[in-house]
């Protein structure tokens, strides 16, 4: 029971197993080793990592061909046609191409240029239908397989749309399949893979160690 | 010396003059920050102000005018500062595909350029959670995922901002008022009535309010001059900050920051009462859910998977 009551000189700020005037030189030596061990000092916040800005463009990912597809050579703007009038594409087999070299064809079963491509003017794109359409309205196009997307897309659920979500404030941007997608390689999953930007650093979220929880 | 007439002894009167020179000199030091009353950062304008409920318009101006000085005097930009009203028969909500998100954190970073975060620590609105594929297990969620390319194939990537409930928690904690939830459902802060009590970040079920334990950063050239009062007008260290939609610029028919840049069209907004926006189509149209269903939180935020496509759902070799 003794070690309940105060010590000698009567304080009750110290347990009775405490002798009052010990408490000064304990807590001293509590921040001495406190100080010396290093626990004190914060942990630096890690600063967020450098990125190009350039990277939160809302530009679209791909360019497209307006209508008539124009493209520069040599400093000239050139149409397909502007070519294709003069060298005729001798067949539509599929075969090893001479020009077009960058094209890397897979998209499924469309092998042959001629599914899309207007055989006879080459500034447009055909329906399998037979209807000839510009480069401009190639959602008509790709809708015409992927149809549900069409429906997506025609409601806005699928594809950006940039500019104003109330239409009587200003324009809408509607990005078209073309400004994404690939028409020739169409990958899975859809997108190319880009790097990530640099992630969360505000101090709750910053883990000191740097361990990752992979 | 006679003992019958009171006398002041040498040591009471040093006890006392002490005693009274110790006082006085508390008081002075008690005192002390009025003298810089004017020059501190509280400024009587400030101190004056009334409840953003309570101003009239001819108050709201006032006070945008001092807050433009005081921008302009620290950033050496003249912003343009507005307070922007909902309009009538809008009600936001925001939907996001899963499906589509690939967590290149495009959104995060367009989201601290156009509202003024602090840069240094960084405070970021947006959190992107990387999650092993098969299952929605937030414990799973990794904040920090770092890699060359995204998106891995092996995950899926959910971000999670503000989900501007329509029974807010944080509201409902707040001491003083300095929350609250608008008629076009967004909940926002006036971060001069805020006392940084910090029990909002502690009630919101979805980790999505920021304090500023620091002096907020911003680099001079970063700052963005289009600003409103319950947005992104510039913070003091003390106060809680929140996506608020980036109502600036959707209460006048714009689209959000986040939404602009994402690349894959993962993000979608619009209005909720218009049976033909976009939001409607998909609330319509696809299987959405809405995270911590259970808390009764009633959140404006929608989840939703693509069926047909996208790469969570049929990853490689489709």
């Amino acid at each position: 029971m003794s070690q309940r009551k105060t010590s000698r000189n009567g304080s009750h700020a110290t347990p009775g197993w405490v002798p009052g005037w010990a408490l000064g030189p304990i807590l001293f030596a509590l921040a001495v080793w406190l100080h010396a061990s290093g626990l004190l000092t914060p942990i630096p916040h890690a600063a967020t990592p450098p990125f190009d800005h350039a990277a939160l463009s809302t530009a679209p990912r791909r360019q497209i061909l307006g209508d008539p597809p124009t493209l520069k050579i040599n400093d000239f703007d050139r149409t397909c046609m502007d070519c294709h009038k003069i060298f005729k594409t001798p067949t539509d087999k599929p075969r090893p191409l001479n020009q077009h070299k960058n094209i890397h064809m897979d998209h499924g079963p469309n092998v042959k240029c001629s599914t899309c491509h207007d055989w006879d003017d080459r500034n447009r794109l055909v329906r399998p239908d037979g209807v000839s359409i510009p480069f401009t309205k190639v959602v008509d196009q790709c809708g015409q397989c992927h149809v549900r997307i069409r429906y997506d897309w025609g409601y806005g659920i699928h594809g950006r749309t940039n500019g104003y979500w109330d239409p009587k404030s200003g324009p809408q941007e509607r990005r078209i399949c073309t400004e994404c997608h690939d028409p020739h390689n169409p990958k899975s999953p859809a997108m190319d893979p880009i790097s990530p930007l640099p992630g969360p650093h505000t101090l709750r979220l910053t883990n000191p160690h740097g361990e990752h929880d992979q | 010396m006679s003992s019958s007439e009171p006398k002041l002894d040498r040591r009471s009167f040093f006890r006392a003059s002490l005693g009274a020179v110790g006082g006085l000199a508390a008081l002075a030091a008690a005192l002390e920050p009025l003298k810089d009353f004017d020059r501190s950062d509280l400024t009587l304008d400030q101190f004056l102000q009334k409840h953003y409920k309570e101003m009239s318009a001819e108050d709201m101006q006032k006070v945008l005018d001092r807050i433009e000085k005081e921008v302009e005097k620290r950033y050496d930009v003249r912003p343009e500062i507005k307070d922007v009203k909902p309009r009538d028969g809008v009600e936001f909500v925001y939907a996001l595909n899963l499906g589509a998100c690939i967590g290149c954190r495009r959104c995060v970073h367009a989201c601290v350029a156009e509202n003024n975060q602090s840069r240094d620590p960084e405070i970021q609105y947006i959190r992107v959670l990387e999650m092993p594929r098969g299952s929605i297990d937030i414990e799973e969620g990794n904040h920090h995922y770092e890699r060359p390319k995204v998106p891995s194939p092996d995950h899926f990537y959910m971000p999670i901002q503000c989900q501007q409930c329509e029974n807010p928690p944080c509201v409902k904690v707040c001491p003083v008022e300095a929350t609250w939830q608008e008629p076009d459902g967004l909940t926002v802060i006036d971060y001069d009535w805020c006392i940084g009590c910090r029990y909002c970040e502690a009630a919101c079920p979805y980790w999505a309010r920021r304090f500023n334990f620091t002096e907020p950063s911003i680099p001079k050239d970063d700052l963005n001059p289009n600003m409103s009062y319950l947005s992104n007008r510039p913070r003091k260290q003390g106060v809680m900050e929140k996506c608020h939609f980036c109502l600036h610029r959707t209460r006048e028919g714009r689209m959000p920051a986040c939404l602009e840049v994402c690349p894959v069209g993962a993000r979608k907004f619009g209005n909720i009462r218009d049976p033909e926006s976009e939001v409607s189509k998909i609330l319509k149209n696809k299987h959405v859910f809405v995270l911590k269903q259970e808390v009764g939180t009633h959140p404006r935020f929608f989840y939703y998977f693509d069926e047909d496509y996208g790469p969570a759902i049929h990853g490689e070799g489709r």
